[in-house]
């Protein structure tokens, strides 16, 4: 297994709203062995930031904040578009 | 050995003598000799005739020979007035001996060998045609077949001005003349010599050698025609009748004027009428004055392509002249005039050619003048201007930039009001036309908060390549250090973006820099923690984080980005475009097989040119957008900041 570890989980990260992958996931797992259908799951991508900004301190959590700006923050992506179609 | 100095060379040439051997035998002659000698034998019958007896001793021969050993002349004589007279009165003193069948297979010779000198019987043209002798239609015929084969080269004037002088010295036949072509189906080289024609009849009528009612019958003709090449006709034919002085200012005023009312090629012809008109009047200010404010009158955006053409080509020539001679108009007036017929279309490149030759000219004046005009020109027309800049497309201007200091201009535009013309900067600093010298832009640029703002946002705006970008922020470095604000530290985060960005161009070249300042030292510092850093998370299991088709996109990606690179390199180079590329599948020598034989193989030789990829552009392509998009609406809300105040 690549870089020494014995175990590994396939973690998809999706949004929220995305149920699709739910039932895509759902649907995997079933045709899995009863050993590997634990090591797949979803986290939605809220979560995932939330957690990390939780355990991240202080002095790096400027990246995870920028992420959630440009990939979840909605409004900040409507602003942007916006001002494309004005500036161009 | 005969007396005088035509005979002489006639007698050189025949014997095969030299200039220089004939020099050294210690023959001179004087202009006013030779200027004397030719209005003998152009005045006298028997003279010509004498003279034509020792050129050809076994009588005028009807073929090459006869131009080959006449254009002999301007060798001993030089190229000028007197050569081509001699040529020309010669010529047509062989020809009053021919037969009209030896005349024409003469014309057929002249017209059709390609072993002659045809530019040197061309200049004698006005000295010949007006005596020409021959059947209507074969004159006519000859006129049309001689303006077809000189087409636009300028080097074919002294053909027209015969013409010309043909119309007006023979009225009636040349009357004849025009009429036969009238006839005929009227493309522009026939619509240009029917100009010339009536031009001359026109001039002729004027002096009264020709009956005034006719041509005026002639032009009520022309005038009314639905056929646009013969209202052409008689519009050109004012520039003729103009240049020989038979008609006023104010006329030529009033038949402007009615060709503006044409269509959009009448419009152009009135352009170009009178700039025709001020060819032979650039020694006449009274006239030059006319033409400045005829132009300034008429030249908006909206006349055709081809009138924007001699405006600017006649601007060129008032603001330009020839080298050791003054200029008439001054550069500032000349691009005001410029300016009122922009904008012009991106592909007119013969347009572009003579604005490029004057912003040149306009440099050459001095950085003021150069300042002003090319400032005005791309607000006036910024979207082709800045497209041409960019492209790379006004390469003469760029390389007489780069010798002239242009530092502290580029800078003043960079700190400028007016966003177009801080666009205008930039493009001037990304196309390598500016080397950025740090005591230059100290005199342009003051340590003011809202100021350095600016020109940081501009220039996360508008990114540069690598060793630009280096040498910008070295250059304002010393500017932000003075400045105790927020934009200072501001200033300090976009060196270490860009340090990440190039780190060959900017860290590299700003590490070996001797004593480098606090706020520097802490600059490399930081990019130098973030390398530390990645390499210490280069082999963490977070790279495996991907999505679906990330992999594919980005050797698609790669591989778009290349052929990108490859065209836009066989574009801008000569030597691409002349040569046939060929793919090299195995092997590294390279031969030829010509006319059977295999030569010796010879290696390839490579050569090649690198520049650094911005590293975050390939890295992260949408948050480089996404800084630029914020740093244009952050640059929005300080103009209307600044608008409110």
């Amino acid at each position: 297994m690549n870089h020494g570890y014995d175990q590994s989980l396939s973690i998809i990260l999706g949004l929220r709203q995305d149920v699709e992958s739910e039932g895509e996931i759902e649907k995997l797992k079933k045709i899995l062995h009863l050993d590997f259908q634990a090591k797949i799951s979803k986290i939605s991508l809220e979560e995932f930031v939330d957690a990390v900004q939780g355990y991240v301190p202080p002095n790096d959590i400027e990246w995870i904040e920028s992420f959630q700006r440009r990939y979840l923050d909605m409004s900040k992506g409507r602003e942007l578009e916006e001002a494309m179609k004005r500036i161009g | 050995m005969a007396s005088d100095s035509i005979e002489i060379v006639a007698d050189a040439i025949l014997q095969g003598i030299s200039p220089k051997e004939l020099r050294e035998k210690g023959w001179t002659y004087s202009d006013e000799g030779v200027g004397g000698e030719i209005e003998v034998i152009a005045n006298s019958a028997d003279r010509a005739a004498e003279v034509l007896r020792t050129f050809f001793p076994s009588g005028v021969p009807v073929n090459s020979d006869f131009y080959d050993k006449l254009s002999r002349f301007s060798r001993y004589f030089g190229f000028g007035e007197h050569s081509e007279k001699l040529v020309g009165v010669i010529w047509a003193a062989a020809f009053d001996h021919m037969t009209d069948a030896n005349r024409t297979e003469m014309l057929r010779v002249l017209k059709e060998s390609e072993n002659l000198d045809f530019w040197t019987m061309i200049r004698a043209f006005p000295h010949f045609l007006p005596k020409l002798k021959l059947p209507l239609s074969s004159f006519a015929d000859y006129l049309f077949e001689f303006a077809d084969k000189i087409g636009p080269d300028l080097a074919g004037g002294p053909f027209f001005e015969a013409i010309e002088l043909f119309a007006y010295r023979r009225p009636n036949e040349a009357l004849e003349v025009l009429k036969y072509h009238l006839d005929k189906e009227m493309g522009s080289t026939r619509a240009h010599l029917c100009s010339l024609i009536l031009g001359g009849i026109r001039s002729a009528s004027r002096d009264g050698r020709i009956d005034s009612g006719i041509v005026n019958r002639l032009d009520d003709e022309l005038l009314r025609s639905p056929i646009t090449q013969k209202r052409l006709c008689y519009h050109g034919s004012w520039v003729s009748a103009f240049r020989m002085d038979k008609v006023s200012v104010e006329e030529l005023d009033q038949r402007l004027q009615q060709m503006l009312g044409g269509d959009e090629k009448e419009i152009s012809e009135a352009f170009r009428s009178a700039y025709g008109c001020l060819l032979g009047k650039l020694g006449d200010q009274a006239f030059v004055n006319f033409y400045i404010r005829w132009i300034g009158a008429h030249a908006d955006p909206s006349i055709p392509s081809t009138a924007k053409y001699w405006v600017v080509h006649s601007i060129l020539s008032l603001c330009s002249p020839n080298p050791g001679k003054t200029e008439i108009l001054d550069f500032k007036a000349g691009a005001n005039l410029l300016i009122r017929v922009q904008p012009i279309p991106y592909d007119h490149a013969g347009i572009w050619r003579d604005m490029e030759y004057f912003l040149v000219d306009a440099l050459k004046e001095g950085n003021e003048t150069f300042e002003i005009v090319l400032n005005g020109m791309y607000l006036a027309d910024e979207v082709n201007l800045s497209r041409l800049i960019t492209e790379g497309k006004l390469q003469y201007l760029e390389s007489e930039m780069s010798q002239h200091g242009m530092t502290q201009y580029v800078f003043k535009l960079i700190v400028s009001d007016n966003p177009t013309l801080r666009k205008l900067g930039f493009e001037l600093l990304r196309s390598h036309q500016v080397h950025a010298d740090v005591k230059d832009v100290m005199e342009v640029v003051k340590p003011v908060p809202g100021v350095l703002k600016i020109i940081l946002l501009e220039s996360i705006r508008r990114p540069m390549l690598g060793e630009d970008t280096s040498q910008f922020f070295l250059a304002l470095l010393p500017i932000y250090e003075q400045c105790e604000s927020e934009v200072k530290e501001e200033f300090k985060r976009e060196m270490v973006v860009q340090g990440i960005n190039y780190p060959g161009a900017c860290l590299s070249k700003w590490k070996e820099l001797e004593n480098p300042s606090n706020f520097l030292r802490e600059v490399i510092e930081r990019v130098e923690k973030y390398f530390t850093n990645l390499k210490a998370v280069a082999n963490s299991p977070v790279n495996s984080l991907t999505f679906p088709g990330f992999e594919q996109a980005v050797e698609r990606g790669a591989r778009e980005q290349s052929h990108a690179v490859s065209n836009s390199v066989k574009q801008r180079s000569i030597l691409r475009q002349f040569a046939t590329t060929i793919q090299v599948i195995y092997g590294d020598t390279w031969t030829t097989y010509v006319d059977g034989h295999l030569g010796k193989p010879s290696g390839f030789q490579s050569i090649s040119h690198s520049i650094e990829y911005p590293r975050i552009e390939r890295i992260d392509p949408e948050g480089m957008a996404i800084r630029r998009l914020n740093a244009a609406i952050e640059l929005e809300k300080l103009v209307k900041k600044d608008a409110s105040h």
